[in-house]
């Protein structure tokens, strides 16, 4: 059971996100994640929020069970389980940094981008798809989120180094993050083995 | 002060960037020499055409970016000699080729070119070709039969060593072929023997860390023992390990790419541990016959947190150091007896 | 746009033939216009925490209605995959619709469907360039470039560097472009001093 559960993290962790693409929304990600620190707490944001809409989404399954014409709006369900993990995260957050007395705003926002990330929804979409346990849903979500804050670390590495390099013009900046993001993909790829027609 | 910005490598003796890159264009020559012994002339092509592709793409990269080509940089003959080295005898042409120009185009000029690049070139390039022609690329020649130097190869095409491990079965190959390199498998990766020499001859000239070849080896050699990949002891699980596919070259050759691995000798040591525990590991999980050069890229990129990590603990055990002295000498200092007050 | 980031998914992983870059275009602009030219009638009067819960859960809604003619197409829908539901909370959208709302509704209209159009050709050049390397066709129609197949080409990995070759050559035309507009003014402010 407990193998079990590890493989499923695991495989949650690399193989789903060795696209790297679902999750990278980027622009808005990649500026408020300037630090190792920020991305931490960015990863956190995404493993509770993706966590809970998991367990949300599982509910909901075995709603549409009984139901089978929530199977029509499916997508929106899980967008609601999404909305509603992101709500009681925001809630718990406010209640925390009142009761600290420290500045939210930066926090809020930067939880607002987690939760509305193509990483949360599409770990929450494959778990139900996949008709995981509750624990296992769980698990996947953290997972995922786990892998996309490594993803995002190295990343942030390469970026930094690549800051020091004498980077042509042409290709400074979003350019050589993507080739360098690429190379990382195939070194993943090579990983999970994706077998194509040779 | 006047402070220059240099590129790695950065060498501290009288050698020179080009001593160094020749040190190693010499040091892949018996590693021809042996493929050329037992594949034929097709091996010498391979490494022209590859060579050729390099040279000619690092020359009209620079061009495009309005540098000056530097005659004397020998990086690109070096990615192009390492390439052939890496896949089989039996390799089509167009399949080196496009693994030059993915190294050169993709994985070296796009970050700035000799010094700046990331991803070891030759890993990179290697690796393409693998995900795109994965059936070429792991399907071996058997040694001492004849390869025609164009057109269609119709020798029969065999599995390496690794495959048999790969599928969870030990390998039937004698330890003493694996070590002579009588096996199939990469051109460059199975003459252990040569390698180790290879390995000797840079070490004498400081142009390799031997603590990087040995941190690697030593995370394969412990990996491969506490996991072996098949029912078998330690011992012959390590040595299976070390001696199939890509383990021994890249120990020799592309672990210690003075670019893209680390500077500090800690990060270092922990870089090429890391890389051999991680290269197992993906060949354990890996789909692939050898995912190490996969490994290799991975660890490419860790590099600078490696670095980062190594410097903060460096400044944190100096700091802890500075403080225990300084408290030590502030507790009895030299000739003074605190205690006599009696006169 | 490519300065941004935006959008990069859609155009890196499902894009491996021109039907489905034309197929996840139109699933962009589902996803995308409605939210952004609501958010210009709605404008700030939503929290700011509360916009992209709203807009994406809107957006959502428009996603699920435009992948019902998919249906017809069921090789293509298989090979978006989950792409289609993940258009509903791509990164122009949220930018647009929840972070900075348009003051009217006919210039984030105007708006959306010019980054829309920029997404579109991008997403479309990269799947044709992808499915002619890969496929060796184009709209699955034989049209062999090269004699040889490059089958890894359909993977993401490629996508990234693809794109990330098509950003620096975009940035040097356009960097050309505006030299050439600079030199140009140039000449002009001489010409009016020499006069």
């Amino acid at each position: 059971m407990i193998q079990e559960l590890i493989i499923l993290f695991l495989s949650a962790m690399i193989i789903e996100n060795a696209v790297f693409a679902r999750g990278l929304v980027m622009g808005d990600v990649l500026r408020r994640t300037e630090t190792y620190q920020s991305i931490l707490w960015f990863g956190g944001f995404v493993a509770v929020v993706a966590s809970l809409a998991g367990a949300f989404a599982w509910g909901a399954a075995l709603a549409a069970d009984r139901w089978p014409a929530l199977v029509q709006c499916w997508w929106i369900l899980l967008m609601l389980c999404v909305t509603a993990a992101y709500g009681l995260v925001l809630a718990a957050l406010r209640f925390k940094m009142k009761k600290s007395g420290a500045s939210g705003a930066p926090f809020e926002q930067l939880l607002a981008s987690a939760a509305f990330n193509g990483a949360v929804f599409a770990a929450v979409l494959l778990a139900a798809a996949d008709r995981l346990s509750l624990f296992q849903t769980v698990v996947y979500c953290l997972g995922s989120a786990a892998g996309l804050t490594l993803a995002m670390m190295l990343i942030h590495s390469g970026r930094e180094r690549m800051e020091l390099s004498e980077v042509p013009r042409a290709f400074r900046g979003l350019p050589v993050t993507m080739i360098y993001i690429g190379i990382l993909c195939l070194a993943i790829y090579g990983l999970i083995g994706h077998q194509l027609p040779a | 002060m006047n402070l220059r910005a240099q590129n790695p490598p950065h060498i501290r003796s009288r050698e020179s960037n080009q001593t160094v890159m020749g040190d190693t264009v010499i040091a892949m020559l018996p590693l021809y020499a042996m493929a050329f012994y037992f594949y034929g002339p097709r091996s010498l092509a391979l490494g022209a055409v590859s060579c050729l592709t390099c040279i000619s793409a690092d020359f009209v990269c620079q061009l495009i970016g309005r540098k000056v080509p530097n005659v004397r940089d020998y990086s690109p003959l070096i990615t192009g000699m390492i390439i052939p080295l890496l896949l089989p005898a039996s390799t089509r042409y167009w399949i080196v080729v496009a693994a030059g120009l993915f190294a050169i185009c993709v994985a070296k000029q796009p970050f700035g070119g000799i010094g700046h690049n990331v991803f070891n070139p030759a890993a990179a390039g290697v690796a393409f070709a693998v995900i795109c022609w994965p059936r070429s690329t792991f399907q071996f020649p058997v040694p001492f039969d004849p390869l025609p130097v164009t057109g269609e190869i119709t020798a029969r095409l065999v599995a390496s060593p690794g495959r048999a491990l790969a599928m969870g079965g030990v390998p039937t190959t004698d330890f003493m072929d694996m070590l002579l390199g009588n096996v199939p498998g990469p051109m460059g990766g199975t003459n252990i023997l040569v390698l180790l020499t290879c390995l000797l001859f840079l070490a004498v000239r400081k142009t390799v860390n031997l603590c990087t070849t040995g941190a690697f080896l030593g995370g394969v050699a412990i990996t491969a023992a506490i996991f072996p990949r098949a029912v078998m002891a330690p011992f012959p699980s390590i040595l299976y390990e070390v001696m199939s596919g890509w383990v021994m070259i890249t120990a020799v050759f592309l672990i210690n790419d003075p670019v893209s691995s680390p500077k500090r000798r800690s990060a270092r040591l922990l870089y090429g541990f890391l890389a051999g525990v991680v290269g197992i590991v993906f060949r354990h999980l890996g789909k692939f016959e050898d995912s190490l050069l996969f490994a290799l890229l991975v660890m490419n990129a860790s590099v600078y947190m490696i670095e980062l990590w190594a410097e903060q603990a460096a400044h944190a055990f100096r700091r802890k150091n500075r403080e225990l002295t300084t408290s030590a000498n502030l507790s009895a200092p030299d000739g003074e007896d605190l205690g006599d007050t009696e006169g | 746009m490519f300065a941004l980031g935006i959008g990069l998914p859609f155009v890196i992983a499902p894009s491996v033939s021109l039907k489905n870059g034309v197929a996840i275009s139109i699933l962009f602009l589902a996803a995308t216009l409605p939210c952004v030219v609501i958010a210009a009638f709605v404008g700030k009067k939503p929290p700011v925490l509360a916009r992209m819960p709203l807009y994406a859960l809107i957006s959502i809604v428009f996603v699920t209605l435009a992948a019902v003619p998919l249906g017809r197409w069921p090789s293509i829908r298989a090979d978006l995959g989950i792409y289609i539901p993940l258009t509903a909370v791509n990164t122009l959208m949220l930018e647009m619709a929840a972070r900075h709302p348009a003051k009217s509704p006919l210039s984030a209209l105007r708006a959306s469907l010019v980054n829309w159009a920029g997404f579109a050709v991008v997403a479309c050049s990269v799947s044709a360039v992808r499915e002619l390397l890969g496929n060796r066709t184009l709209w699955e129609a034989p049209a062999a470039l090269l004699p040889i197949r490059f089958t890894g080409v359909s993977l993401p990995f490629f996508g990234f560097i693809l794109l990330g070759f098509f950003a620096a050559l975009f940035r040097n035309i356009d960097r050309a472009f505006k030299g050439s507009l600079i030199r140009e003014r140039e000449m002009k402010i001489e010409e009016e001093r020499g006069a």
